[in-house]
């Protein structure tokens, strides 16, 4: 077996020459480019971490807005709520104060006109007594009913305080007379008999007139010169009119 | 027919250097290579195309193989156990072609290969683990080894060169053989099956080589 040395160093070059070529066009612009493949890979790959970071920091920046939002809406529906529920109530207590009102104003207008009503009707009954007692008394004979109110007269005087009764009877000096007035003309007998009751009841012995006035119903009253003393159911009714108009009689 | 399948035929003299056949086909080679890489590599992009995807998987792959056996970065290692590869491949793959012979079927062309492979292993060894790191890694795992570990270099860089050679050789060689006797298109299958021996050997060579500066910078155990 020959060896050809000249082809095994040919060889050993040619081989040095073939690897120092496939580095030259074959490994180092492979490498270098798979290299820069994937420095572009890590480039792009950190800017989309950064923007992945920067995309998270925003999303937390929007999310933290948005609960803010949230609260803020929460709060203001509280507050509009309260608000609300503020004005009800206000609006309710409102619409309770204007019922009662509206209540105590129709009780009072109710009371009001219950006591007109009241009041009409004790007039009318008054009246109405007033009518039936005066048919009543013309049945009457007359000295009959003139004899109860010279009675009644007669005590009065009587009770009378003796200062006030001098009053009166010093008004009759000088001559001015005294006028007895009453519902019908009295017989002359019961007006001389009156005539002469009442002079000695008030000690005078001046003059004394008659006169006659349906509306007394009965009773008389004396006319003195300043004063008057009533003693008919006409002023008896008008003092219950009176505490009928002013609620004070009775019911 | 060959006169002889051990002798490689000269064809001319450069002064007083003979050159072979080999040797011319080992130029050809050399250059449709570098002519090869030169156009595919001329426009790269970050995006890559077809072309360039098959490219890089090719260097890549082989990468990812130097790094499954040494366990390092492949890089340092990639120009030389690359072209190996790619060199055994086209090589033992040019003998199909009709009129060429394959370089590596003459023993000068495996045994240059063999004593690069030879010389790069103690070179990686001494730079990875220096001169006497790397010398006392002979005394492994006894001292008694050292004349075994250094027999073992000699006759597994002769192996080396005497399988590739012995397989290409023989494989031509029976070809030959073939079709003086049967005729021109009886040997297609062993045309194929040699075709398969070319890319094994190619493979076993650079995966041999691999594990043997493997073993020399410490990564893959001696044995």
């Amino acid at each position: 077996m020959h060896l050809d040395w000249w082809t095994i160093g040919l060889q050993t070059i040619n081989f040095g020459i073939l690897v120092w070529l496939l580095y030259r066009f074959l490994y180092k612009p492979v490498l270098t480019m798979i290299d820069a493949r994937k420095a572009e890979v890590r480039r792009q790959f950190d800017t989309v971490r950064d923007f992945e970071a920067k995309a998270n920091a925003e999303l937390a920046a929007v999310e933290a807005e948005r609960a803010g939002i949230a609260a803020e809406r929460e709060a203001a529906l509280k507050a509009a709520a309260a608000q609300a529920q503020e004005m009800a109530e206000a609006r309710r207590a409102q619409a309770e104060r204007d019922a009662q009102a509206l209540m105590d104003s129709t009780r009072k207008t109710l009371a009001s006109e219950r006591e007109s009503a009241l009041d009409e009707a004790r007039r009318l009954a008054l009246d109405l007594g007033a009518d039936l007692a005066q048919r009543l008394l013309a049945e009457v004979p007359m000295q009959y009913r003139a004899e109860a109110w010279i009675e009644r007269i007669e005590q009065h005087l009587k009770a009378m305080p003796q200062a006030e009764r001098d009053a009166l009877v010093r008004q009759l000096a000088d001559g001015k007379p005294l006028t007895i007035v009453t519902a019908c003309a009295l017989p002359p007998a019961t007006a001389d008999q009156w005539n002469a009751r009442l002079r000695q009841s008030l000690g005078v012995a001046g003059a004394m007139t008659f006169a006659v006035d349906p509306a007394l119903i009965a009773g008389a009253e004396l006319h003195f010169p300043t004063a008057i003393l009533r003693f008919s159911w006409q002023s008896a009714l008008a003092a219950t009119r009176t505490e009928v108009g002013s609620h004070g009689g009775p019911r | 027919m060959q006169s002889s399948p051990l002798t490689s035929t000269l064809l001319f003299h450069i002064g007083p250097v003979a050159i072979t056949r080999p040797v011319v086909t080992t130029w050809v080679i050399m250059a449709a290579l570098a002519l090869v890489c030169r156009f595919v590599t001329r426009r790269l992009a970050i995006l890559p195309d077809g072309r360039q995807a098959l490219l890089e998987g090719i260097v890549t792959s082989v990468a990812g193989q130097i790094e499954d056996v040494i366990r390092k970065d492949a890089r340092p290692f990639l120009p030389l156990l690359g072209t190996l590869i790619i060199f055994l491949v086209v090589a033992n793959l040019s003998g199909v072609l009709p009129g060429v012979e394959a370089p590596t079927s003459k023993i000068e062309t495996p045994a240059a290969l063999a004593l690069i492979v030879f010389f790069s292993v103690h070179y990686f060894g001494v730079r990875e683990r220096g001169l006497r790191g790397y010398l006392a890694s002979f005394a492994e795992p006894k001292l008694i080894m050292l004349p075994l570990n250094i027999l073992s270099e000699i006759t597994r860089t002769f192996s080396l060169m005497v399988r590739l050679f012995g397989n290409i050789m023989s494989g031509e060689f029976i070809i030959g053989l073939v079709v003086a006797l049967a005729g021109l298109f009886v040997p297609i299958p062993l045309m194929a099956l040699e075709i398969l021996v070319g890319l094994v050997q190619a493979y076993i060579f650079t995966v041999l080589a691999t594990v043997f500066i493997g073993a020399a910078v410490g990564s893959v155990a001696k044995g």
